[in-house]
């Protein structure tokens, strides 16, 4: 009984209302719907890869020179064909979603809550000295691509999946301060942050109370669009030879070494391309959808 | 104007400087001891030490970057092991080709990108524009270096239309070096056959580099005109009685490229980090690809260099479009005039 009575309370909350009305401008929008459902997908293929793969053991070093450079759509065991060692591509697709979706989750896990902290504080405190030393470091690290300087630090250091994670990791809190620092210094000077400070509130309840909230909307929508961002970065790595090493099935590793058998077997890098560009293309629907739900 | 470009200027300069410390740390004390680095490992302690205090190793970290910097200015960016040359002439060997690429691959994101734009902001809701947006969504979701791969397979390897990878074909001579870009080389020297044959070659990748940025900015172009449209100071013109064709492109179009420019800016800047990866793909020989070659052999002069270079090179280009971007808006200008 009580839980029932809780969520008529919950139908009833303001917040509850407004998370209909956004809800709703999100699903009239058929590309928003698309994206939310390719992103599912490539999640719900992220998460469970080892156990829906025909052959999970062609994860890593696994030969059987008799299956090996079958065409796609040829052998109805390997529908999207066999590499040099004849493992399967599609399942090695599928285990690099894993991959793929593991580094995004970590490096934004790792950037979101420092850059967006960083940024709030430098924007309520616009044209003091605390904002200009924060902004001025991220503007060090935005001077350069973001590709060559985690290039230059997993050069340096071993290359390998986790100090990828950490080089893109280094190179992309900026961007979260930045947007959180736009967003937050225009909010400023608004009334209700002006209101906050006459009644005498705590810097931190203004700034994670009442400005953070106003600015969730751009944040989550960049959260969103950075999935496929760190993906693909993720990937130049290990296309490069400077993230994940082979035998590991990244999706970068696989089109660089699916290159070194072009033209004539193209699908070995063409497939798990095509795998790159379908979770960058989902993520980017969703994040224009979300972007479109929060916009008044 | 002055104002604003000083204060860009002043900015730019102290990120370069805060990038050098960066890359400093980065290159010279997370590897470890470069002395040890340098000499064989059953070297005694005692030439240890003399090569340390040669090198200027046992001063402390502030001083070391010190002397470092001085040398930077110099133009002296050290001895690289990969190809056993000063970094400098490295540089200045590869930088031109891989500029070539860069700047083609910019000149046809510009055009490209207006031509779609306008096409799809006067069609607005037609099919030119809901192709427009197709190809937007595409372009957007497959990373430069698959395009790469793409173009290569299509239009090299099955159609043969461009050649699949390098700077010349084998049987065209390479013209005598004056500025090190090719295809200006090539005009120097009067041989048309070989500038031809460079942007032959330069433009598959030139084109995988520039389609992403392109067909974003075409949308956000064309988003720009449709919103400028339905302003008052348009519906003005056209009842003024003045030409179709002015309003379009004199009224119309420049307020709406000013957020396409700044966007086209970053793209162009971008494009040396995902020259990167297509040059790898097309084996154009230019500095990317030799950095990545260095970078492979843990040559830390030359990553040091790769940074600077590429943080010099994008921000020039930011200046450079802060100012167009100034110019286009007078509302910047005068800000801060009136300030």
């Amino acid at each position: 009984m009580k839980k029932i009575r809780l969520f008529e309370t919950i139908k009833q909350s303001p917040r509850w209302e407004s998370f209909r009305r956004m809800w709703y401008k999100f699903s009239r929008s058929p590309l928003s719907i698309a994206g939310l459902v390719i992103s599912a997908a490539c999640i719900f293929i992220g998460l469970f890869a080892p156990y829906i793969v025909p052959y999970p053991e062609h994860a890593g070093y696994f030969h059987n020179y008799a299956d090996a450079f079958i065409s796609p759509f040829q052998n109805s065991n390997y529908i999207f064909g066999t590499d040099e060692y004849g493992r399967d591509t599609l399942t090695r697709t599928m285990l690099g979603f894993q991959y793929s979706l593991t580094m995004a989750g970590v490096v934004l896990s790792l950037v979101v809550a420092p850059g967006v902290i960083l940024g709030l504080i430098a924007g309520y405190h616009k044209d003091r000295w605390i904002d200009m030393v924060i902004m001025r470091i991220c503007d060090i690290f935005i001077a350069v691509p973001p590709l060559v300087l985690a290039l230059a630090i997993c050069s340096v250091l071993e290359p390998n999946v986790f100090n990828a994670m950490m080089a893109v990791s280094l190179m992309w809190w900026p961007w979260y301060a930045r947007l959180t620092y736009n967003v937050s210094s225009a909010m400023r000077n608004e009334y209700f942050v002006q209101a906050a400070e006459v009644m005498g509130a705590s810097t931190f309840h203004i700034i994670f109370k009442e400005i953070l909230p106003n600015c969730l909307g751009p944040i989550l929508t960049k959260v969103t669009l950075d999935v496929g961002w760190v993906i693909l970065i993720g990937s130049a790595l290990s296309y490069v030879g400077l993230g994940a090493q082979p035998p590991t099935p990244d999706l970068g590793t696989m089109v660089a070494d699916g290159g070194n058998w072009m033209p004539d077997f193209w699908w070995m890098s063409m497939f798990p391309a095509l795998g790159i560009a379908i979770i960058i293309l989902g993520f980017n629907l969703l994040g224009d959808g979300i972007r479109d739900m929060f916009t008044e | 104007m002055r104002t604003y470009i000083a204060r860009r200027l002043g900015f730019v300069l102290f990120s370069l400087i805060g990038l050098s410390i960066l890359v400093f740390y980065l290159a010279r004390v997370i590897p470890g001891d470069p002395v040890l680095m340098m000499v064989d490992p059953r070297t005694s302690p005692a030439i240890i030490e003399e090569l340390r205090h040669k090198l200027g190793l046992d001063k402390p970290l502030y001083m070391q970057y010190w002397f470092w910097l001085q040398d930077v200015f110099r133009g002296d960016l050290g001895f690289s092991v990969y190809t056993k040359r000063s970094v400098t002439s490295d540089v200045l060997e590869y930088l031109p080709i891989s500029l070539e690429l860069v700047i083609l691959a910019a000149l046809m994101e510009i055009a490209g990108s207006f031509i779609l734009g306008v096409l799809a902001g006067s069609h607005a809701y037609k099919w030119p524009d809901n192709l427009v947006r197709i190809l937007s969504y595409i372009g957007i979701s497959i990373p430069s270096f698959v395009w790469a791969i793409i173009f290569q397979l299509i239009f090299a390897w099955q159609l043969s239309l461009f050649p699949t990878s390098g700077l010349l074909s084998s049987n065209v001579l390479k013209p005598p070096r004056v500025t090190g870009f090719t295809s200006l080389d090539s005009l120097i020297a009067g041989r048309f056959d070989a500038f031809a044959d460079v942007i032959w070659h330069a433009t598959l990748p030139a084109l995988a580099l520039c389609i992403g940025g392109m067909t974003q900015d075409a949308r956000i172009i064309r988003s720009g005109m449709v919103e400028n449209k339905d302003k008052e100071y348009i519906a003005m013109a056209t009842s003024q009685g003045l030409p179709k064709r002015l309003v379009m492109f004199k009224y119309l179009l420049k307020p709406s490229i000013i957020p396409a420019v700044t966007v086209m800016g970053m793209d162009i800047a971008s494009m040396l980090g995902n020259a990167f990866l297509v040059e790898t793909v097309f084996l154009w020989p230019g500095f990317s690809r030799h950095a990545i070659k260095a970078m492979y052999r843990s040559d830390l002069n030359t990553i040091i260099a790769t940074v600077l270079v590429i943080g010099l090179i994008f921000a020039i280009v930011n200046i450079i479009t802060d100012i167009i971007v100034a110019y286009l808006d007078p509302r910047i200008r005068l800000m801060e005039r009136g300030e």
